[in-house]
C-alpha cells in the first residue's frame, strides 16, 4: 500500500487533545513526523509528543503558539522548517474554545458580534495564518496537503450555533479559493466536516438526549469517536487522493447527506 | 548509541565480525549517522527516510559519490577530527573530502583486509611504492594506505620510488635487479598508470624481469583518463608478463575516498572481493531497487567502517554482484546522449581542445 | 515480430542484419563495399532521370506522400506509430503527436516555401533563368548524397531526405541504430507512388565508423549531410575527400528567455504549460531542446515559484506522457546532477531542487548563484535561472559560442525586439516563441545555414555567351 506518508512532515493546530491528539497519533502511525501544536496544554502536549515518538519511531516536536497571533505562526513555521527542511501537510484544526451545549447557545438576537468575532478569529484568522506561512515552504518542494477541520453543522444546522458556524462556513469557502489559487503549485486543500464528536472537551456538555437524537438520524447508529475522523485525514492526506482538491468530505455516519 | 560505543562495536566487528550481526549493526551505525550527520540528515529527510522506518541496511539511503564535492558530509565538525582524505578531483576539477575523527576504524579496516588479502605468510616483506609518501600527499587515501602496507608489513630496506612529484625509475630498477639477484620476494605497490609508465620504459630500454617466487604486484586506481588507458584485464596480463608473474599474484585494489575500506581482486576474473564488514548492493538507478541476481547496476556499497560519515555511498561504477563481492563493468560515463543535444562530457572535451 | 527495412535496388541481395528491440527485431540492409558500389552506379544512372524532372514534379510526388502519411488509418503510419515507441522508448501518445503536427510541414505549401526562401526563382533548379544583372544561370544539386542519419527524434531525416530531393539528388541513406525505422518506411511510400524517384534512393546500414562501406559512401558522393556527436563529424571529416562537401550538424545547445510580463497572474501557468512541453518533448534529446530557462525577475510570481509551477507541468506532462526508459549511465548521470544541486540546496537557499518522487523522470533545479551556462544531464532535467532583464544572458551564451541553437522566448510585443537582438548578437540561430521549440518551421536555417541553397553548386553563363555568339550565327544578317 503505498499512502506516501512515510517521512512527510505535519504540523496538526491544537492537538494536544481531542480530535487533533487523535489526528497526531494515526499520521504518527503511518510514519509521519508529526508537529503538536498547543495553546496552552504544554503538559499533555508534550507527553503526547514523547508516546508518539515512542510508540512510532518517528520525530514529534511540541511547539506552543496561538494560531490567531501571526507572529506566534511565524515562529511555529520558522522552527518546523529549521528542524525538518520541509512542510508537507498542514491540519488546522484549533479553534478558539465553543463548548457545543445546545441547550446553552444564544438565540441569533443574543448573540453579539464579538462572538462572531473571537470564532471568525479563531477558525478563519488561525487558518489563514497557518496557510499564509506553510505555503511558501510546500512551493518549494511542490507538494502540499492542507486540511482544515469545518462541521457538518455548515450543510444541516440542526443546532444553529451562529458564531461558530459562520466562522465555520469562512473556512470553507477561504478554502476552496485556496484550492483554487495554489492547486498549480501541487498544492491540495481539503475540508472535514465532523458531525458530533464525543468524547472531547468541547463536546462534554452535550446533553444524552441530544446524542440520542443524533443517533436516531444517523445511519450508521452511534456518535463519531476521535478515532473516526482520522482516517478521512490520513486519506485526504495520502497519494490516493492526489487528484482531490477544493473538497468538503462529511464524515458523520451518514446524518447529513448532500 | 555514543560515539565510542559504535566505534568499540565496529571495531569488534572487524576483528572477529559475524556476518549475521551486520544488518543489526548497519542500522546501528546510520542510526548515530542520522543522530549526528546534519547534512545527511536533511538529505534522508528530504527521502522521507528515518531510522525507526528500516528493517534492512539496503534501506539506508545511500550518497553519491558526488555530493562529496558539496559539501562536508561528516558526523564530527571539521575543527574536532584528526584528518580527512581529498579525492584528486580528475573529472569535475572539485574536489571531495572524507573527513575522519580519528583513524582508528579506517587503520583497523585497512590492515584487516591487507592481511588476509596480501600477507597470508604473516611474514614481512620488501616492498617498493610508486606513490609519494604522506608528508608529499598528506589528505591522499591512498598515500596513507600504503604507508602503513609498508610501515606495518613491510622490511626496513623497504622503499619508496616517488619523490619531490617524479618517479626515480632507474632507482626502480636497481631495487627489482637487487631481489632478482638475492632472490628475495618483493611487493610492489602502486597505482595503476604508474605501473603503465614503468612498463614503457622497461620497452623503451629492454628490460625483462623474473620476479622471485613469492612477489607479488597490487595496482589500484585504474587507468581511465589517464594518457593510455587500458582494460583491467590487459593490465593485467601486461603486468604479469613484464614480471614473469602468475597472473593471480597480480592484485588489483579497488578503493575510494569515500569510503574506509578497500576490496581486493585477486582472482583474475574481475572479482572485488569485500571484507566482511563491507556489503555491495547493486541497483537500478531509475528507483534505487536492487536489480535482479545477476543482472548489472550501479555499485552501492555500505562500509561498516565509514562510519564518520555514511556508510552506504553509491558510485558511478557498474557491476554485478557476485559472492562476497562484485564484477566491476567500468566507469558509468556521463551518459553519451542518444542524440544531437550535446552532453555534457561533449561539450567539455569540446571546450578543453579550444582552450 | 520481425521485419526488413531498408531500401536498395533489387538487384542486389544482400545480407541482414538485426538490429533488437525488445519484441521487435528489424532486418536492416548490411552491403558490402562490392555491393555498395554498384548502388553507387545504379544511383547515378538513376540521378540522370531525376536530374531531367521538374521540381514541381517531385514536390508534388512528396506531397501525395504526406497526404497518406497524415492519414491515420494509413498502413505505413499504423505501423510506425505501433513500432516507433518500441524501437525509441519515447511514449506512444508523444509519437502520435509529434509525428502528425511534424508531417504537416512537408505538405505542398510548405515545400514551396523552403524552395522560395532560397531561392529568389525556383525554376533555376530545373533549366537556366536570366539574371538580372545579364546573363543565365541554374543551380545543380550534387549528383549523390550521403545521408549520416540521426536517431534522437524519429521521423528527423525526411529533412535531409526531402531537402536532397528537392534538389534532385541521388541519396544514400546510412540509418541510425537508434530509430532505423522511419526513413525506411517513408521511402517504400514514395515507391508506391513514383518508382521512379523511389529507385533514386538507397536506404541502408553500417556501424558508425566502418572504413571500407564509409569510404566507398564518402568518396563516391559530391556532399554529406550528417548529423550527430562531435567524435562522429570528426571521424567523417577525416574520411571525406577534401571536395566532397560536408554538412555537419554536430551536438548542439538551447535554451529559453522568458520576459516577466509572461508570468501575469492569469498566464504564469501557461507560460509553465509551454515551457514543460519544451523541456519534455523528446526527453530533450533533441538539439532543439532547452537545457534552460532564463526567466525575468519581478514578475507577477518570483522565478523560485515559476520553477515550482514548472516542476508541476513537468510532472502533468510525465502523467500524460511518460518519459523513456533510460540506461544505467543516463539514470546515473541524473542522480549524480541531483545529488550535486541537493547538497547544495542543504547549505543556501539560492537553490531549490524540485524532483519526480521516486523515478528520475523529471528535474527542475532553480540556480540563483549560476554563473555558467548549466549542461543538463538530458532526458527532462532543466535548469531556472534568474535574471534582472535579458541583457544578463549573453555571459552565459559566450560561454558556449559555437554551439548555442534554438531560444524559446517567452515576451511581450515591447519587449521582443530588444530581446532578439541581444539573442541574435549572441549566435542563436533560431528564435521560436515558448512551447514551439520543438517544431521548427519550413526553411529553417539549420544551425544557421540555408538549407538548400547550401547543397547547390551555381553554374554562371555569362552575358558575354549571349551576346558573342550572336556574332558566329550561320543566320546573322
Amino acid at each position: 500500500m503505498n499512502l506516501s506518508l512515510a517521512g512527510r512532515v505535519c504540523i496538526i493546530t491544537g492537538s494536544s487533545r481531542g480530535i487533533g491528539a487523535a489526528l497526531a497519533e494515526s499520521f504518527a502511525s503511518e510514519g509521519c513526523h508529526v508537529v503538536i501544536n498547543y495553546l496552552k496544554n504544554a503538559e499533555k502536549a508534550e507527553i503526547l509528543a514523547q508516546s508518539l515518538q515512542k510508540e512510532y519511531g518517528v520525530d514529534c516536536l511540541a511547539i506552543q503558539a496561538d494560531v490567531t497571533k501571526e507572529e506566534d505562526v511565524k515562529r511555529l513555521i520558522d522552527v518546523v522548517a529549521e528542524e525538518f527542511d520541509r512542510i508537507d501537510i498542514v491540519v488546522n484544526n484549533a479553534l478558539h474554545g465553543y463548548l457545543f451545549d445546545p441547550s446553552e447557545r444564544k438565540w441569533a438576537w443574543e448573540a453579539q458580534w464579538e462572538d462572531y468575532q473571537r470564532q471568525i478569529d479563531g477558525s478563519l484568522k488561525g487558518t489563514y495564518l497557518m496557510c499564509k506561512y506553510a505555503i511558501p515552504h510546500m512551493k518549494n518542494i511542490a507538494f502540499g496537503r492542507i486540511i482544515n477541520m469545518t462541521t457538518n453543522l455548515l450543510y444541516r444546522p440542526t443546532v444553529p450555533y451562529h458564531d461558530y458556524n459562520t466562522a465555520k462556513a469562512a473556512v470553507l469557502t477561504y478554502s476552496q479559493n485556496l484550492a483554487a489559487d495554489i492547486g498549480r503549485f501541487g498544492i491540495t486543500v481539503n475540508c472535514i466536516a465532523p458531525g458530533l464528536v464525543y468524547p472531547t472537551e468541547a463536546s462534554r456538555l452535550t446533553k444524552e438526549e441530544v446524542k440520542s437524537a443524533i443517533i436516531s438520524e444517523t445511519p450508521l447508529g452511534r456518535i463519531a469517536r476521535p478515532e473516526d475522523i482520522t482516517g478521512t485525514a490520513l486519506y485526504l492526506a495520502s497519494n490516493w487522493a492526489r487528484f482531490v482538491t477544493g473538497q468538503s468530505i462529511i464524515v458523520d455516519g451518514g446524518y447529513t447527506m448532500k | 548509541m555514543n560515539y565510542e560505543q559504535i566505534k568499540q562495536n565496529i571495531l569488534a566487528f572487524i576483528e572477529n565480525g559475524e556476518s549475521d550481526s551486520f544488518e543489526s549493526l548497519a542500522l546501528q551505525v546510520f542510526t548515530y549517522q542520522y543522530e549526528n550527520n546534519p547534512i545527511y540528515r536533511k538529505f534522508c529527510r528530504a527521502r522521507k527516510v528515518h531510522p525507526s522506518m528500516l528493517q534492512s541496511y539496503e534501506q539506508i539511503p545511500p550518497v553519491p559519490v558526488g555530493a562529496f564535492k558539496e559539501a562536508d558530509i561528516s558526523c564530527t565538525p571539521i575543527e574536532e577530527t584528526e584528518t580527512y582524505f581529498q579525492t584528486s578531483g580528475t573529472t569535475s576539477g572539485r574536489q571531495g573530502r572524507n573527513i575522519h575523527r580519528d583513524l582508528d576504524v579506517w587503520t583497523a579496516s585497512m590492515k584487516a583486509h591487507f592481511e588476509e588479502s596480501m600477507m597470508k605468510e604473516k611474514k614481512r616483506v620488501k616492498m617498493a611504492i610508486l606513490f609519494p609518501h604522506p608528508k608529499e600527499m598528506p589528505h591522499s587515501s591512498l598515500a596513507h594506505y600504503l604507508f602503513i602496507a609498508l610501515r606495518d608489513y613491510g622490511t626496513k630496506d623497504s622503499e619508496y620510488i616517488a619523490t619531490n612529484g617524479d618517479y626515480d625509475f632507474e632507482k626502480f630498477v636497481a631495487f627489482i635487479a637487487e631481489a632478482e639477484q638475492s632472490n628475495t620476494p618483493i611487493y610492489l605497490l602502486g597505482a595503476t598508470f604508474s605501473f603503465i609508465h614503468f612498463v614503457e620504459y622497461m620497452e623503451n630500454n629492454n628490460l625483462r624481469f623474473q620476479l622471485p617466487k613469492g612477489s607479488r604486484v597490487l595496482d589500484t586506481g585504474g587507468s581511465k583518463g589517464r594518457a593510455i588507458e587500458m582494460s583491467s584485464d590487459h593490465f593485467k596480463q601486461m603486468v604479469a608478463e613484464s614480471f614473469a608473474l602468475p597472473k593471480s599474484d597480480c592484485v588489483n585494489m579497488y578503493g575510494m575516498t569515500e569510503l574506509s575500506s578497500q576490496f581486493y581482486d585477486q582472482s583474475g576474473e574481475g572479482i572485488q572481493k569485500a571484507p566482511n564488514w563491507v556489503k555491495t548492493v547493486v541497483i537500478n538507478p531509475e528507483n534505487g531497487l536492487r536489480v535482479q541476481k545477476g543482472e548489472k547496476g550501479i555499485l552501492v556499497h555500505y562500509d561498516l567502517a565509514n562510519f564518520h560519515s555514511v556508510l552506504g555511498v553509491m558510485t558511478e561504477d557498474l557491476g554485478i554482484a557476485e559472492n562476497a563481492g562484485f564484477k566491476l563493468l567500468g566507469r558509468s560515463q556521463g551518459a553519451e546522449a542518444k542524440g544531437c543535444s550535446l552532453a555534457v562530457e561533449q561539450f567539455r572535451n569540446g571546450v578543453s581542445r579550444w582552450n | 515480430m520481425e521485419l526488413k527495412i531498408g531500401s536498395i535496388p533489387s538487384f542486389i541481395s544482400p545480407a541482414y542484419e538485426k538490429r533488437t528491440f525488445d519484441s521487435l527485431t528489424l532486418l536492416v540492409p548490411k552491403l558490402t563495399s562490392e555491393e555498395l558500389k554498384q548502388v553507387i552506379s545504379h544511383l547515378r544512372q538513376q540521378h540522370r532521370k531525376l536530374q531531367a524532372r521538374k521540381t514541381d514534379e517531385i514536390i508534388n510526388i512528396i506531397d501525395q506522400a504526406i497526404k497518406l502519411w497524415l492519414d491515420p488509418n494509413y498502413h505505413y503510419r499504423k505501423l510506425a506509430e505501433e513500432l516507433l515507441p518500441i524501437v525509441t522508448g519515447y511514449d506512444s501518445e508523444m509519437i502520435r503527436v509529434f509525428l502528425h503536427s511534424y508531417l504537416r510541414s512537408f505538405r505542398k505549401e510548405k515545400l514551396q516555401r523552403m524552395l522560395e526562401v532560397d531561392f529568389t526563382n525556383p525554376q533555376v533548379l530545373d533549366e537556366f533563368r536570366p539574371r538580372t544583372s545579364g546573363g543565365l544561370t541554374r543551380a545543380y544539386g550534387p549528383d549523390l548524397i550521403t545521408h549520416v542519419f540521426s536517431g534522437n527524434v524519429p521521423a528527423l531525416p525526411l529533412w535531409s531526405l526531402v531537402s536532397g530531393l528537392l534538389v534532385k539528388s541521388s541519396t544514400i541513406g546510412k540509418l541510425s541504430s537508434s530509430e532505423p525505422l522511419f526513413p525506411s518506411l517513408f521511402v517504400e511510400t514514395l515507391r508506391e507512388i513514383d518508382q521512379e524517384l523511389a529507385e533514386c534512393i538507397a536506404i541502408i546500414w553500417w556501424k558508425g565508423g566502418e572504413e571500407e562501406l564509409e569510404k566507398v559512401a564518402f568518396t563516391s558522393s559530391e556532399s554529406i549531410i550528417a548529423y550527430g556527436s562531435e567524435g562522429t563529424i570528426n571521424s567523417i571529416r577525416k574520411k571525406a575527400p577534401s571536395h566532397v562537401r560536408l554538412h555537419a550538424h554536430g551536438h548542439k545547445l538551447s535554451a529559453g528567455f522568458i520576459a516577466k510580463d509572461c508570468l501575469q497572474r492569469v498566464l504564469v501557468t501557461e507560460t509553465a504549460r509551454k515551457a514543460a512541453k519544451d523541456a519534455s518533448q523528446f526527453d530533450q534529446q533533441a538539439c532543439l531542446s532547452p537545457h534552460v530557462f532564463f526567466v525575468e525577475e519581478e514578475g507577477s510570481v518570483s522565478v523560485r515559484e515559476f520553477a515550482s509551477l514548472l516542476a508541476q507541468e513537468m510532472n502533468n506532462y510525465q502523467v500524460k506522457m511518460p518519459r523513456a526508459r533510460l540506461t544505467e549511465q543516463e539514470n546515473q548521470a541524473i542522480i549524480q546532477a541531483r545529488s550535486k544541486y541537493q547538497f547544495q540546496a542543504f547549505q543556501t537557499k539560492e537553490i531549490t531542487i524540485f524532483e519526480s518522487e521516486k523515478s528520475t523522470s523529471w528535474t527542475v533545479v532553480y540556480d540563483q548563484k549560476a554563473t555558467r551556462f548549466p549542461i543538463s544531464p538530458l532526458n527532462r532535467f532543466v535548469y531556472v535561472i534568474p535574471v534582472q532583464s535579458i541583457d544578463d544572458v549573453p555571459p552565459f551564451l559566450h560561454q558556449v559560442r559555437g554551439f548555442i541553437q534554438t531560444f524559446g522566448v517567452a515576451c511581450t510585443p515591447h519587449t521582443f525586439r530588444s530581446i532578439l537582438e541581444v539573442l541574435g548578437g549572441c549566435g542563436v540561430n533560431r528564435i521560436t516563441f515558448l512551447g514551439r521549440m520543438g517544431e521548427p518551421e519550413p526553411g529553417w536555417h539549420h544551425d544557421g545555414r540555408p538549407h538548400l541553397a547550401d547543397l547547390v553548386r551555381w553554374v554562371d553563363v555569362e552575358a558575354s555567351v549571349e551576346m558573342d555568339m550572336d556574332a558566329y550565327d550561320p543566320h546573322r544578317v
